[in-house]
């Protein structure tokens, strides 16, 4: 006797009988919608793990910028090794601090960079530093490990913490600051970056903290 | 037949329920299957994912089988049948539908089946072991980052959207919005669907430019549309429009480096099936993958700088 149609019958009695349904059905949708639903708003979600637990994350993960660029001047797959933060899903990330001069003030395009010298000082860019009024990529989303994917009811919703994460840092670290002026001063930093190679070594960190120095 | 008789069968029966549920491999063969289901072959980018995931599979000591549900739910629910009646030790799907594919997943769960979807999500969770989603979202975003960058962050455009049933076309057009939307100095004069089809698109195209030659950009949804765009142009003597699609696709590469399309972000569908089979075996022989159910992975910016690095849907 074929068992087999039979355990398939069983198997969709027991789930008839008893009425269970195993696993959860969560519906894409828009995240308007899931505003009405009363589910948590990416803002919300933000507002429970900024000062919470990302900042405290980030500030205790960092290395130094100084020790970073050496790093990276031996090669970038010994730099990753040594201090990148994988993800998840492969893509890795550095979490760094330090201070520098700022020798540039690039605002030709709405994802203006300011470029900061690290010392020791020899008039080249070390890192750049997003300013806005445009803020790419998901560094500060992924670096930590905090935000998951797996956590989330689809890419749109994760895309949507990712998005908002970058507007918090338009709103709180980079509206207070003159970026203009800038230019010729020291400055100190703190923040995320996709660790790809590209000019200059450490490039379009998102910044958690960028203050003027005294 | 007694009732005493009756219990002892009864008995008998659910333990062979219960044994027939945890046996995997099949009568007369010793290596296990990995049953391999993805959308229609006609689209090279699931041939790859397919072909990718039946060579590692084999690489690794598996049987693999391979079926196409050409996105009908209803073929799909009859592959995964045979994939239990085959007795498979997992099964490597792209799945035909975020809702409707739930059910065919949890089927294959009940029959003590894992489930690894690549490529495409669906709206549950704890029912497949993995999820490795190809990251749309992201990839739309470098696209549109791309796009602005040739433009010179201003000018006309015109933007061709897939087939609007398809989850994946309206997470893409977000992708590209979210970026392109910022930039006031940016106009968006045209906005059409062309379902994903080359012939679609060159006709649309073709139409839109009757009023709007002057436009400097198209950026489209996919790789064929934007095929289907960069001839329509060549045809209206608009060669200098700058044209940017999306999925990586040979023939969008090949465009690239003979000057015709500008950029396509790639999906890296080779990586996807080969992280899907490695925790595939992963889970068969530890019983678990080590790493979270969803996992999105990232698309890769393919320009005419880097295009001569790239094969089918990877890198080379």
């Amino acid at each position: 006797m074929n068992r087999l149609p039979l355990r398939i019958l069983v198997c969709a009695a027991c789930c008839g009988l008893t009425g269970c349904v195993p696993w959860t059905v969560r519906p894409i949708e828009d995240t308007t919608a899931s505003v009405a639903k009363g589910a948590i708003t990416p803002a919300a979600y933000v507002d429970q793990i900024w000062t919470s637990k990302l900042l405290p994350a980030i500030e205790s993960s960092a290395v130094d910028a100084p020790a970073l660029l050496h790093s990276l001047q031996q090669g970038s797959s010994t730099a990753r090794t040594q201090f990148a933060r994988p993800d998840a899903n492969a893509a890795s990330y550095w979490i760094v601090k330090g201070q520098g001069r700022v020798i540039a003030v690039d605002q030709r395009s709405r994802n203006g960079l300011v470029m900061v010298d690290v010392a020791p000082f020899d008039g080249r860019p070390d890192v750049s530093i997003q300013i806005g009024p445009v803020l790419r990529g998901t560094s500060l989303r992924d670096a930590t490990g905090l935000v998951r994917f797996t956590d989330f009811l689809n890419q749109l919703h994760f895309a949507d913490v990712g998005n908002e994460l970058n507007d918090r840092v338009l709103k709180s670290v980079l509206a207070p600051l003159e970026v203009k002026a800038l230019k010729g001063r020291q400055v100190s930093f703190l923040g995320t970056a996709a660790a790809d190679e590209g000019a200059p070594p450490i490039h379009a960190l998102v910044p958690v903290r960028l203050e003027l120095q005294p | 037949m007694n009732l005493r008789n009756a219990f002892v069968l009864t008995l008998a029966l659910s333990a062979a329920w219960f044994t027939g549920c945890q046996s995997a491999p099949r009568a007369g063969s010793q290596k296990k299957l990995i049953a391999i289901i993805t959308p229609s072959h006609d689209n090279p980018f699931f041939k790859a994912e397919a072909d990718t995931a039946a060579a590692r599979a084999r690489e690794l000591g598996y049987e693999a089988t391979v079926n196409s549900h050409d996105d009908d739910a209803h073929k799909q629910d009859k592959l995964i049948d045979v994939a239990i009646a085959n007795g498979a030790a997992a099964i490597v799907l792209d799945n035909a539908g975020a809702d409707a594919s739930v059910a065919a997943v949890q089927k294959a769960k009940a029959a003590g089946i894992p489930s690894f979807l690549i490529d495409r999500e669906i709206n549950a969770t704890g029912v497949a072991v993995s999820q490795i989603v190809s990251n749309n979202y992201q990839g739309a975003t470098i696209g549109a980052q791309e796009f602005l960058r040739l433009l010179g962050e201003k000018g006309k455009y015109i933007e061709l959207v897939g087939r609007e049933s398809d989850t994946n076309a309206a997470i893409r057009a977000r992708g590209y919005h979210d970026v392109l939307d910022k930039y006031d100095t940016l106009k968006q004069v045209g906005r059409q669907s062309a379902n994903w089809s080359q012939t679609e698109a060159f006709q649309k195209v073709e139409t839109m430019l009757q009023s709007n030659r002057d436009i400097q950009g198209i950026i489209a949804a996919n790789d064929t549309m934007a095929l289907g765009a960069v001839a329509a142009l060549k045809n209206a003597g608009l060669e200098k429009v700058i044209v940017v699609g999306l999925d990586g696709s040979p023939d969008a590469i090949a465009s690239i480096q003979a000057g015709g399309m500008r950029a396509t972000v790639l999906q890296p569908a080779a990586t996807i099936s080969r992280l899907a089979v490695d925790q595939a075996h992963k889970y068969i022989t530890t019983g678990s993958t080590g790493v979270s159910e969803k996992q999105a992975i990232d698309c890769e910016l393919v320009t005419p700088a880097n295009a001569a690095q790239y094969g089918l849907f990877g890198k080379k």
